[in-house]
């Protein structure tokens, strides 16, 4: 974590107790818990090359939500195996590259949330995220981390039903080896309905599309596009 | 202390800030009453949802089709209606605003059906009509008239009785309900019981008391007389007028729907030929509660900080305690609160 994240973190963690705080009396405090599978397409361009690749798997997200009056945080895991037949992205080492295909690649994804209802419906949020993207074949392995933002809405469509969204984006530093390789950005798209089958369960459905952009320092690039469905259930303590 | 003493050393707009976050958590620690509670809170701090929710459905019937032309066109309704849901939306933190215009028999009694469906037991409900009305001399039948009303076919026209029972279904789910009919013979829809005068000791605990215990009430813009439609050409009907007077510039951050119904009874009754009337709808199970208006934008003097960084945000939560104290009027059998609906919305990332 370099030195400009950490103190975003810090500033926004600090933001968040104090903040809560001032609420103590009258909000009550929701822990939820939550499970989701993503049946994800993962696909894109080692654009230098002019190759493509992508890969089918069912991602498994965990994550656990504390929401205290309009304040909340939550962390998530999510990750799966993404097996490549052909071309894989291409491992970027910091002066050179190297072509990849018929592996599979263990992607995980880190996110710590803390988020703000501005409006009853509408809230922004910093997500500090994390990716890492492990090679079986010969332990080659990328990180991605940055700090992100984005905005999250909610409106209710019958008794049971209420229609959610989240738009937001992520710059993103590259590192291998512990060595900073580069850069990128990306935007998320979350669309879906949740029903809220008791006060404390809840299942939903969306769709989540997740687009990200990397620029390497020995000049070239890569484009991912990880598209999929959401099915989830959560609970809240 | 050290944080304090760092604050300090922030720029002015920071330590006003801080300043007022203190005192904000300060009254909300001083402030929370059994039933009511009243905070002021930083003017951006959006205003936290309370217990129950606040819905109205409201009705304004102007552009009257009736072939037979037993019901002209009216001027004010429409307005009438836009504007009270206007109030309730802007200065009374109702969620849930149903707008009606030149609404025919069966648009409005599938709005009272839709209405019914979302109400929550600890909601406050209220039904705004404003258009023709009409009394049968010969059967003391009243009636709304909607907007495809045709000459004397009653069967086209909505009957107090129809008005009664479905008010009556939606008082059996909320816990206030209130109807306001500001039209021609509206007071036929009352039955004679009348609400005392507010006490003037102890205010705060008469709201608690009143905010606890059910409430199903009724206030007519007349008695079984005509009313006028366009008070000295405010746009307005007199009793609407005077309505939106008294909600407008009521300065109380809780005030009750007799409250209200005594003011505007008496302006309109000093002011017009027309004598509004206000009681509750019998056999509801009325418990001598109160529809309670909560205001949430007025000033609020606090010394040392600007009118306009402070505003009030006030709970209204069902209170045991205060039920027990006295023995509701009605033998219904007091149906449990839901649990409150919570907002989980999935943890948004990116």
């Amino acid at each position: 974590m370099n030195k400009k994240n950490l103190i975003t973190i810090t500033l926004l963690t600090t933001g968040l107790i104090i903040s809560a705080h001032s609420y103590a009396e009258e909000s009550p405090l929701d822990v939820t818990f939550g499970v989701n599978l993503q049946p994800t397409t993962w696909e894109g361009d080692n654009k230098t090359t002019g190759t493509s690749f992508d890969s089918d798997a069912t991602q498994l997200q965990l994550n656990l939500r504390i929401r205290k009056g309009s304040f909340y945080t939550g962390l998530s895991f999510q990750g799966a195996s993404f097996d490549f037949d052909g071309t894989a992205p291409e491992k970027v080492y910091k002066n050179f590259r190297l072509p990849s295909s018929n592996t599979t690649v263990e992607r995980g994804e880190f996110d710590l949330v803390f988020g703000y209802y501005f409006w009853k419906q509408v809230s922004f949020f910093a997500d500090f995220k994390r990716i890492t993207n492990d090679w079986s074949d010969d332990g080659y392995s990328t990180r991605y981390s940055g700090l992100g933002l984005g905005v999250t809405g909610w409106h209710p469509v019958s008794q049971k039903w209420v229609f959610f969204g989240s738009l937001g984006f992520v710059g993103l530093e590259i590192e291998t080896g512990g060595e900073n390789i580069g850069d990128g950005d990306g935007g998320t798209l979350v669309l879906g309905f949740l029903y809220q089958a008791t006060n404390h369960s809840q299942f939903t459905i969306g769709l989540k599309s997740q687009q990200q952009n990397y620029t390497f320092d020995e000049g070239s690039e890569q484009k991912h596009s990880l598209v999929g469905l959401v099915l989830g259930y959560s609970y809240t303590l | 202390m050290k944080l304090l003493a760092n604050l300090l050393r922030t720029s002015t707009n920071t330590r006003y800030i801080a300043l007022i976050t203190l005192f904000v958590a300060l009254l909300v620690s001083h402030s929370v009453l059994a039933g009511i509670s009243i905070r002021a809170i930083e003017k951006s701090t959006p205003v936290s949802s309370t217990t129950s929710n606040y819905r109205a459905l409201i009705i304004g019937n102007n552009d009257y089709k009736d072939p037979d032309n037993r019901w002209p066109p009216l001027k004010t309704a429409v307005t009438d209606a836009k504007a009270i849901a206007n109030i309730l939306e802007s200065h009374y933190n109702f969620q849930d605003v149903t707008v009606l215009e030149n609404a025919s028999r069966s648009e409005i009694l599938h709005a009272i059906n839709g209405l019914t469906r979302r109400v929550n037991n600890n909601d406050s409900v209220l039904l705004y009509y404003a258009g023709h009305g009409y009394l049968d001399m010969e059967t003391n039948k009243g009636y709304w008239i909607p907007v495809d009303a045709k000459g004397n076919d009653h069967t086209t026209f909505l009957r107090n009785s129809t008005i009664r029972d479905e008010l009556n279904t939606i008082a059996s789910r909320a816990k206030h309900t209130l109807l306001i009919s500001d039209s021609c013979f509206s007071g036929s829809l009352l039955r004679g019981v009348t609400r005392g005068p507010v006490p003037s000791v102890d205010q705060d605990r008469y709201y608690q008391n009143v905010a606890a215990k059910k409430s199903v009430q009724i206030i007519a813009a007349g008695g079984v007389e005509f009313v006028d439609d366009n008070y000295a050409n405010s746009g307005h009907s007199p009793f609407t007028y005077f309505l939106l007077n008294e909600l407008s510039n009521n300065n109380k951050p809780v005030i009750t729907a007799s409250e209200i119904s005594s003011n505007v009874e008496q302006a309109v009754a000093n002011n017009s030929s027309q004598n509004p009337e206000s009681g509750v709808l019998q056999g509801a199970g009325d418990e001598l509660g109160e529809f309670i208006f909560l205001k949430l934008d007025i000033a609020v003097e606090v010394k040392g900080i600007p009118k306009d960084k402070v505003k009030v945000d006030v709970h209204v939560t069902p209170s045991t305690e205060a039920v027990q104290q006295e023995a509701p009027v009605a033998a219904e059998k007091p149906q449990a609160a839901p649990p409150k609906k919570r907002e989980i919305i999935p943890l948004p990332t990116l």
